[in-house]
């Protein structure tokens, strides 16, 4: 192709075309450095964003199933309120899994239904469905997706009372902290979940020494391993995982407190205690409510949940649906309507994916937000750093105007001296990008070094490590890798586009004649 | 007679700055095949201007022009500049940063045609190159070469693509006297060895004269000189 030939000799920098070759070496440094900000900015935002997401999706699961208003006014649900063989108490999602009865009212030994009833869902057999149980059908049954886990979860609230941080001199006296919280459980099977954890400090170390428990394995420390969290069995108290807000304030591995919530009996509204001993600290990442969010066995959340009305808050209840991609969450939601639809059962039941959930989507909105303004500030800092090269061709035509003349004598088309700065501006955006790109991966690399480098500049971090975690992402993002390609080749062609019309609409007549 | 190559009906150029020009009349030109043409004039008078015409260089303002049966129009005249002629200017007008054998090279890759050691085109410039006494500059850049060197290295390019017809402006303006005399017999010569047609716009009567036609380019017309 000789429009490539001919744009490749004009691009070669020569002394001859100073002013040429150093406008558009400038230009072409302008768009490796506005390309290198960008990929490492995006790279590291993105790093991020998607450590904040995995969290958000250790914690909660990508899909969640929750039952809808029609659930807790089915049949299904509240029979369990009239039923003997229910104690007479509505059940949660892990109950309902468990108990033999699809239908436990029992016509013959219960109390008549009260009018208005609502009718029991029946199948085409004439028998109770079971919308618990299907559901959890539908979910393990989606196919194609890898690593599908599916279990129940369970959000309560209760007060946690643990002993004062111990930067107090006074030892002796327990005195208490009371902090409101929601009590979670959590799958200990995730592998997800161990991502969490945080290491046990050397506070933590000296705290279990103290406890002089000699049995190592008796240790109440909960232990990441590949398949996902070890919790402890220990006589000492119910084990709790809690959000590293509190090891900040001083709560160390091995404290034991105690969990407080009121419980209706028959004569009145008790308080009742269940003792806990720490046994691990997790991040909970940018969850709103994530300080006060403290991970606990599921035995533990259903006996609290136990004591409130179920409905009460629709979200604390539900089923996990686990796999291995988070961004196969909006094709796994779409699988799984259809799954529940087929069942019959899709009006009781809510699917989100983790984008949608009450507490996490605001801060999802915000990410996606804070990407498109990005993206956009990005597009036009390319378009200013491409615009460099508008002049430079300008100034190359004029210079070459001699040269365009020969080429139309010789037949050369005004395409093809359109082409050929066309090319000339799509080459320094590409070899622009080229050094950007490779200085930004090295840049990435290195830049935890650099990081440290400017704390120590500066006296202190350059990150907070409570927000950003104690290291940077160093992984190149692969779709700002694509946005910077694609966009500076465009901005470049389209930047070459003004002078590429005006070379292919001299006259070459005139030019030769001038010459 | 060889079979017209070349037909300019009712030609006319006119330039409106500074000032409205009829510079070309409705000049009529028919050209054969393997003819040599020198059209003379006083400075001025519109030679280059029909040369350029003739060339496709430049739209007429009225009339047509013909070359090679095909009717010339905006959206074929690279095509047939790229084909059918090969230009020779006063001032040879090669590309600078070139060695000599890419400059012959040009018109070939212009046309599409392979420009490596292995084609055609490749062996076709440098057999010009060596009809033009330039065997052994094949790879000098065209810098490097003098006056008479450069004006053969145009010459084979414009012999590059096998065209028609050889379109040349003042061909040796730039030359000293006994370059010049070498020069208009190898163009001469080369043409009349290739079966070209030759169209030279030139001051120079002793190359008007070696031409077999002679035009005289005055107010506008074109008068055959015996």
């Amino acid at each position: 192709m000789f429009e490539l030939s001919i744009a490749c000799k004009y691009l070669i920098p020569r002394w001859r075309q100073l002013s040429v070759s150093i406008i558009s070496i400038i230009s072409t440094l302008v768009i490796a450095l506005v390309v290198w900000l960008i990929v490492v900015f995006f790279s590291v935002k993105e790093g991020l964003e998607n450590g904040w997401i995995d969290k958000i999706t250790a914690l909660t699961a990508p899909v969640r199933i929750t039952p809808t208003e029609k659930y807790y006014h089915s049949y299904y649900y509240l029979s369990d309120t009239i039923s003997a063989n229910s104690n007479y108490n509505n059940k949660t999602i892990s109950e309902k899994l468990l108990t033999p009865f699809t239908d436990p009212y029992d016509p013959y030994q219960d109390e008549e239904l009260p009018p208005n009833w609502p009718a029991p869902e029946v199948d085409h057999t004439g028998n109770v469905k079971d919308l618990v149980k299907l559901a959890f059908s539908a979910a393990a049954s989606l196919s194609g997706i890898e690593g599908l886990k599916v279990s129940d979860f369970e959000t309560t609230i209760a007060n946690l009372h643990l002993p004062r941080p111990h930067t107090s001199s006074d030892t002796q006296t327990p005195q208490f902290l009371e902090y409101p919280s929601f009590i979670g459980s959590f799958d200990a099977d995730s592998f997800a979940i161990t991502k969490t954890l945080l290491p046990v400090s050397p506070a933590d170390s000296h705290r279990l020494l103290s406890l002089k428990i000699k049995d190592i394995s008796k240790l109440p420390i909960a232990a990441a391993t590949e398949t996902g969290i070890l919790m402890p069995s220990t006589s000492l108290g119910e084990p709790v995982l809690l959000p590293k807000g509190f090891r900040e304030n001083g709560t160390l591995l091995g404290d034991q407190g105690y969990l407080s919530y009121y419980s209706p009996t028959p004569s009145s509204i008790q308080e009742q205690q269940i003792p806990i001993i720490v046994a691990g600290f997790y991040d909970p990442g940018i969850i709103p409510m994530g300080g006060k969010y403290i991970l606990a066995g599921r035995d533990l959340t259903g006996l609290i949940r136990a004591s409130y009305g179920q409905e009460e808050n629709h979200f604390s209840n539900g089923i996990n649906v686990r796999f291995q991609h988070i961004n196969e969450a909006p094709a796994v939601k779409a699988k799984l309507q259809q799954a529940l639809e087929k069942a019959g059962i899709a009006p009781y039941w809510q699917v989100e994916t983790y984008q949608e959930y009450e507490f996490s989507k605001a801060i999802i909105q915000q990410l996606q937000s804070e990407k498109n303004l990005f993206s956009l500030i990005s597009l036009i800092i390319i378009i200013v750093a491409c615009s460099n090269i508008i002049s430079m061709l300008i100034i190359l035509v004029n210079d070459k105007k001699l040269e365009i003349g020969i080429l139309r004598s010789m037949g050369a088309s005004s395409g093809s001296i359109a082409t050929i700065f066309g090319i000339c501006g799509l080459v320094m955006g590409g070899i622009g990008s080229l050094i950007g790109i490779t200085t930004a991966i090295l840049t990435l690399r290195y830049v935890n070094e650099l990081v440290g480098w400017i704390s120590r500049l500066q006296g202190h971090d350059l990150f907070n490590p409570i927000f950003y975690g104690s290291t940077l992402p160093t992984e190149l993002s692969f779709e700002a890798l694509m946005f910077v390609l694609i966009t500076t080749v465009a901005v470049s062609l389209a930047a070459g586009i003004v002078p590429a019309f005006k070379a292919s609409m001299m006259r070459p007549s005139a030019i030769l004649r001038a010459e | 007679m060889n079979a017209i190559i070349l037909q300019a009906r009712q030609l006319s150029k006119t330039f409106h700055r500074p000032a409205k020009v009829d510079i070309l009349k409705q000049l009529d030109l028919t050209v054969h095949q393997g003819e040599s043409i020198a059209i003379t004039g006083r400075s001025g008078e519109g030679k280059s201007t029909l040369l350029h015409i003739l060339g496709t260089l430049e739209s007429p303002s009225g009339g047509s022009l013909e070359i090679a049966g095909q009717k010339v129009s905006f959206f074929n005249k690279s095509r047939i500049r790229n084909d059918k002629l090969g230009f020779i200017f006063q001032s040879f007008h090669l590309m600078e940063d070139y060695t000599a054998l890419e400059n012959v090279l040009l018109p070939a890759r212009i046309g599409r045609r392979d420009p490596s050691p292995k084609g055609k085109a490749w062996r076709d410039a440098c057999s010009l190159l060596e009809h033009v006494g330039l065997a052994d500059r094949l790879h000098f850049n065209t810098k490097l070469l003098s006056g008479g060197e450069k004006q053969r290295v145009a010459i084979a390019r414009a012999l590059c693509n096998n065209p028609d017809i050889i379109l040349a402006d003042e061909p040796s303006g730039n030359l000293d006297k006994d370059t010049s005399r070498h020069i208009h017999q190898l163009l001469l010569d080369l043409a009349r060895h290739q079966g070209k047609t030759l169209i030279i716009v030139t001051h120079d009567p002793e190359l008007a004269a070696m031409c077999q036609t002679h035009y005289r380019l005055l107010d506008g017309q074109l008068t055959e000189e015996w």
